[in-house]
């Protein structure tokens, strides 16, 4: 009797066992077959509605205007470590004509370099208008930029300092989406917002999501100013 | 690869090659700016064919020869928007080699540049928002009202139906050279480099490089040329332009004028000129610190800087010195001198009497910003110098009295004192409104020939 229920409750065991096995296979197999639709969704949609990359936002609000963020990810053409070296190199060799440079521009919090994955990405947070700041390095330290499109693929028209307006365009494309604060921004039918993401994060899939900032509203300068640091240098 | 500017050489222009106002100001005292759609490009590539051939039967472009000393009766000048190149035919090759704030045009551009709320496109007279309507802006000086007429009635005529009027605008000069606001204008103009001096004030400021105006030279920045599309022929030498319809709220700046004098206790006339950085006569604050004094002479009156690192003799949220700091301190440091424009403006609507009483007369200034870059130059100085004031610590957040895009609630102008606390006024609106605004491309006169003639 005592062998009877032990194999009973055994029985039971392996039951429950098999049971959530079943439970989380079926789960497992209803999440893809969820996804594989919502993929299938998102290209009918994207064949019948193209996504529409919202614009560059321009704030209202002066403050708004200042620590803007540039997430510029360029595609390496032979990414590995012999490329990564030859960048360092590089970097390192024009480092006082880059910092310089910066300096030059004047409305740039920080600035850095990364090589990600297979990419080369420049990161930066600055003040004022994106096309101003792109064009302002351009003639600050264009030279460098050509040297660096030599390792990057699908490189602009070269050289940049030719061809600037071309050269913000190549960069605004490959910055990170950046998505407008106020949502009806994306479409004024707000039971709409979801697909219209949707089709946005499929047509850009590299996307900023937020961004925190300590002391909104206050320019380089400002900040300089404040510490007792040097902000201009007379013409 | 694309092919770059460098495979590309662009010769120098000479006066006769280029669009005469690009390069001095005609002191012809009437304008008409006209804005148009284009219906039918052929008839309108013959009449630009016979305007630049030579041929004194049809009235020819005006280049920048100097006529001598007979003032012909009306000069007339061309400029098209992105859209209104595609409306002639331009080949879509070409289209792609212009630079993206020309392409989108105005209309786009008008949050980055301030034109929100009563400025915004929406708000703007009717069809001038229209980028599909938008093509051409012919503009018209004269001597007389009647001359710009007659100089219109034959270029109707002669393009008949392949135009529509969109809108049209009419300006006449004030006396003394003065706009609504009272401010004698058109006192500072860039020097370009190989042309006559435009303007007899000579000022401090370095030449402006060929490429800073025409398009396929060296531009204003290090080792920079401005964007070239193709063909050479048609594009380079080229200028760009800023077509604006500004209303001026007259009344309400006098009335703060008067609210501000009365909360300061001092003279409307010095207010006046902390806003500007002049007086309203012309003179410079750097020149005439405490009081306007008589005009000065033209040909010293804008030979200065501003060495008052504090802004005690000019303010730094001065609209002169917001729109051209000249030699002083900046946050961009090699800005100075790289936003230049050269500024033809004339007034429209009639003249306000002394003590006259309100009227909704719309009154302002026909603006037009020449340039070889609307980025660089135009939007460089109306985004973030006259709004925003990035260029300075202590006026960033803070917009332009005179054009700033300002509401009442957050507004605020400050004016440096040398010995005490600063004067600060608030609470002020946006005297200027946008009723209208294009972005155009003014070909050179072979450019123009090109349009005429080549095989689209």
């Amino acid at each position: 009797m005592v062998a009877l229920c032990q194999a009973g409750t055994k029985h039971k065991h392996q039951v429950a066992r098999q049971q959530k096995f079943c439970g989380e296979h079926m789960v497992k197999i209803w999440d893809a077959i969820v996804r594989r639709f919502t993929r299938l969704l998102i290209r009918y949609w994207a064949a019948k509605e193209p996504a529409v990359i919202p614009p560059r936002r321009y704030s209202q609000a002066l403050g708004d205007n200042v620590q803007q963020t540039m997430n510029l990810i360029m595609p390496l053409a032979h990414p590995g470590p012999e490329t990564t070296a030859k960048l360092l190199e590089l970097l390192q060799f024009r480092v006082d004509d880059l910092f310089g440079g910066l300096d030059v521009v004047g409305t740039v919090h920080f600035a850095r370099f990364d090589v990600i994955g297979s990419n080369l990405s420049m990161i930066s947070v600055y003040d004022g208008d994106f096309e101003t700041y792109i064009r302002d390095f351009i003639a600050a330290f264009g030279d460098i930029f050509d040297d660096i499109m030599a390792f990057v693929k699908n490189p602009p028209p070269l050289p940049v300092g030719d061809n600037p307006s071309a050269f913000v365009d190549w960069v605004n494309a490959r910055d990170l989406l950046q998505l407008p604060q106020d949502s009806t921004e994306l479409t004024d039918d707000l039971s709409l917002l979801s697909r219209r993401l949707l089709l946005l994060f499929d047509a850009k899939p590299e996307v900023q999501l937020g961004v925190y900032r300590s002391y909104p509203g206050f320019s380089v300068a400002q900040i300089r100013q404040a510490l007792g640091l040097e902000w201009e240098q007379k013409s | 690869m694309t092919q770059t500017n460098a495979q590309r050489p662009v010769p120098s222009p000479t006066p006769a090659d280029v669009q005469g106002w690009v390069v001095r100001g005609y002191n012809l005292g009437h304008v008409r700016q006209v804005i148009c759609t284009i219906h039918n490009p052929e008839p309108l590539r013959t009449f630009l064919g016979r305007a630049t051939n030579g041929d004194p039967s049809t009235q020819q472009i005006q280049s920048g020869e100097h006529w001598g000393d007979v003032k012909p009766p009306s000069a007339l000048n061309v400029a098209f928007t992105y859209t209104g190149l595609a409306a002639l035919g331009v080949p879509a090759r070409t289209l792609a080699g212009f630079p993206t704030d020309f392409s989108h045009g105005a209309p786009a551009r008008a949050i980055k540049i301030g034109d929100v709320g009563d400025s915004a496109p929406d708000r703007w007279d009717a069809g001038t928002d229209d980028i599909d309507k938008v093509h051409v802006v012919w503009t018209i000086h004269g001597q007389q009202s009647d001359d710009i007429d007659a100089a219109w009635n034959k270029l109707a005529a002669a393009t008949g139906s392949s135009m529509s009027v969109v809108a049209s605008y009419d300006g006449s000069a004030l006396a003394d050279n003065k706009v609504h606001f009272g401010y004698v204008d058109s006192i500072s103009q860039p020097h370009i480099e190989s042309f006559e001096r435009d303007n007899p004030a000579p000022d401090k400021q370095p030449v402006a490089p060929l490429g800073s105006f025409f398009l396929g030279h060296d531009s204003q920045f290090e080792d920079v040329k401005f964007d070239l599309p193709t063909p050479t022929e048609f594009v380079g030498n080229g200028t760009y332009n800023a077509f604006r319809v500004l209303e001026q709220d007259v009344f309400g700046f006098e009335a703060f004028l008067r609210r501000a004098a009365e909360e300061t206790g001092r003279d409307p006339e010095w207010i006046a000129a902390k806003i500007c950085g002049r007086w309203r006569n012309g003179n410079s604050l750097e020149q005439y610190p405490d009081h306007q004094g008589e005009p000065a002479d033209p040909a010293t009156r804008n030979d200065y800087g501003y060495p008052d690192a504090d802004g005690s003799i000019c303010p730094i949220g001065s609209h002169m010195r917001r729109a051209n700091p000249r030699d002083a301190a900046i946050v961009q440091r090699a800005a100075n001198h790289t936003r230049r424009i050269t500024r033809r403006g004339m007034p429209y609507g009639p003249l306000i009497a002394p003590d006259q009483e309100p009227d909704d007369t719309p009154r302002g200034l026909l603006g037009n910003f020449l340039c070889g870059s609307l980025t660089a130059q135009f939007e460089g100085v109306q985004y973030d110098w006259i709004n925003l004031g990035l260029q300075h610590p202590s006026i960033t957040g803070t917009n332009d009295v005179l054009l700033g895009a300002n509401e009442e609630l957050t507004s605020r102008f400050t004016i440096p004192m040398p010995d005490g606390p600063d004067l600060v006024l608030s609470g002020f609106p946006r005297f200027v409104r946008t009723r209208a605004s294009t972005y155009t491309f003014l070909p050179s006169i072979p450019g123009l020939r090109w349009l005429a003639n080549a095989a689209m």
